[in-house]
């Protein structure tokens, strides 16, 4: 590889690696490590695999086919099809984008004291701000640059010397002799979590704006693998300091307030404030790149004129559609509904609408049409369809097990 | 859990409102603790007793007179005597 080659692969790997944590990973990790100590670390894993493989085939998609994934979507299988996965993303998107809010408005009412619900509008306003002034340069490099303040949580785990050889258990699934609805439901919540649709969608539409071609495959793989892998690094940590904290002393989480302890612990009070700002920023992010994401299946979908970099004028459409995507967002948060409630909620429904998603970008994926002679190999495909399969089957179980109260 | 919470709500399972208090109680023990070694500011630990007394005052007509509700309730109110105007505040709202 080029020095400038590599300079991007470093540049992609930082900037995975800062929007990888938001709201939902570090709240079902945390919610995870204090409820069943080092048993679920399986599912971040096994939802880190199954992103890396996407984030893969979603860049190479771009940098062979030129088509963003909803729009390869639509013109393979049409209209009718695409309103399907458009609907399912859209309600869902519009869920993760709240918890997102209100993860930024937690952070907030951690620094200043102010409740988090006064925060929704101005927040949602900042985030409207800047999609409309900025750039896509800046919402990629910026905000996920700065997200690599979520590394805290490895000081902290690592802090709390955990043992490797506990971690590594946890590597292999076991059941809990109690309280298994929630456990599957943590599970469910924390692979929703771990591949998000939106992460797949933004990061295709990314190698499209930034006008990839053949010759971006490699930096494509190394940047899909090294940091993916890194982001469930600070997943995995997440979970290991809220073990130290939290399960030794029986601790469950019921406010995301909480979770701030599981850092403050080992690092004292810069920890609280590091915290804090690292809560803003990753969540700030991910309510960029959602936002954005939501904008670009629209215009995609619909063939309108599309690109981040546009002025607004000259993509008033796509500019519509995150408008109000945002407002609508914030509203939950405004009206005071726990943000953690609402988080778990929506992580645990992304898993059930991975398929619909998921499957037909295989198809395309499988397709010499679109891909030429860069086609998915066989384990790639196997193992998409295991986890995704596996995720939406939990989630069926789970999730009115949960509802029902079961333990 | 909070679903756990709101389920409880629902189907009026008393075991686990006393479990959420017990753990609230030892969370408010956990902050106590790095409240006296610096470690959180005092916003924070306000914070912490608000939720913990909203979560008490949703929950507590269900478990009338248990000792997982007295021992929440005195921890809130021993978290509350911190510096500063908290302590009225807290009482109050207890």
């Amino acid at each position: 590889m080029k020095p400038k080659q590599i300079f991007e692969v470093a540049l992609g790997v930082v900037t995975s690696v800062g929007g990888f944590l938001e709201v939902g990973s570090i709240a079902t990790a945390a919610q995870a490590g204090a409820m069943f100590g080092f048993q679920l670390v399986w599912a971040v894993v096994l939802g880190t695999l199954c992103l890396i493989f996407l984030i893969e085939m979603s860049g190479r998609l771009a940098a062979i086919s030129h088509h963003p994934l909803p729009a390869a979507v639509r013109e393979r299988f049409g209209f009718h099809y695409f309103a399907m996965p458009l609907l399912a993303e859209t309600v869902i998107d519009l869920l993760v984008l709240a918890s997102e809010i209100g993860g930024v408005c937690l952070g907030l009412q951690l620094l200043t004291g102010v409740r988090f619900f006064y925060w929704a509008v101005p927040v949602a306003f900042i985030i409207w701000l800047l999609l409309w002034r900025g750039t896509f340069s800046i919402i990629e490099y910026g905000v996920s640059i700065l997200g690599l303040t979520t590394v805290v949580f490895i000081v902290a785990a690592a802090k709390a010397h955990p043992g490797f050889h506990n971690i590594g258990a946890g590597f292999l699934p076991t059941l809990p002799g109690d309280h298994k609805a929630q456990y599957w439901f943590l599970a469910v919540s924390i692979i929703g979590a771990t591949i998000s649709p939106y992460l797949v969608n933004f990061y295709s539409s990314g190698a499209v704006e930034d006008k990839w071609s053949e010759k971006d495959l490699v930096p494509n793989r190394l940047t899909a693998g090294i940091g993916m892998s890194f982001g469930g690094t600070i997943s995995i940590a997440v979970l290991v300091a809220a073990v130290m904290v939290f399960h030794s002393r029986a601790i469950s989480i019921d406010t995301y307030e909480q979770i701030a302890m599981e850092v403050t612990a080992p690092l004292g009070i810069w920890g609280y404030r590091i915290f804090g700002i690292a809560l803003i920023i990753a969540c700030f992010g991910a309510a960029l790149e959602l936002s954005l994401d939501i904008a670009y299946v629209y215009a995609q979908g619909f063939g309108w004129r599309w690109s981040e970099d546009l002025q607004p004028i000259e993509a008033s459409r796509f500019t519509l559609v995150y408008t109000i995507f945002i407002f609508a967002g914030c509203l939950p948060i405004m009206f005071g509904i726990d943000p953690l409630k609402l988080t778990l909620f929506s992580m645990a429904a992304t898993a059930l609408i991975l398929p619909l998603i998921v499957f037909p970008f295989l198809i395309i994926m499988n397709d010499k049409r679109y891909l030429r002679n860069h086609t998915n190999s066989v384990f790639a495909n196997a193992v998409v369809c295991f986890v995704i399969l596996l995720a939406a089957a939990m989630a069926i179980v789970a999730i009115p097990l949960e509802i029902l109260g079961g333990h | 859990m909070p679903l756990a919470l709101f389920l409880a709500a629902c189907s009026d399972n008393s075991q686990q409102v006393r479990e959420t208090f017990v753990s609230w109680r030892k969370s408010l023990e956990l902050l106590e603790q790095q409240r006296t070694e610096r470690h959180v500011p005092e916003t924070y630990v306000r914070q912490m007793v608000e939720a913990a007394t909203r979560t008490l005052k949703q929950h507590r007509n269900k478990l009338r007179g248990d000792r997982a509700v007295n021992d929440l309730e005195a921890k809130i109110r021993q978290l509350g005597r911190g510096p500063g105007t908290q302590r009225n505040e807290t009482e109050a709202n207890l």
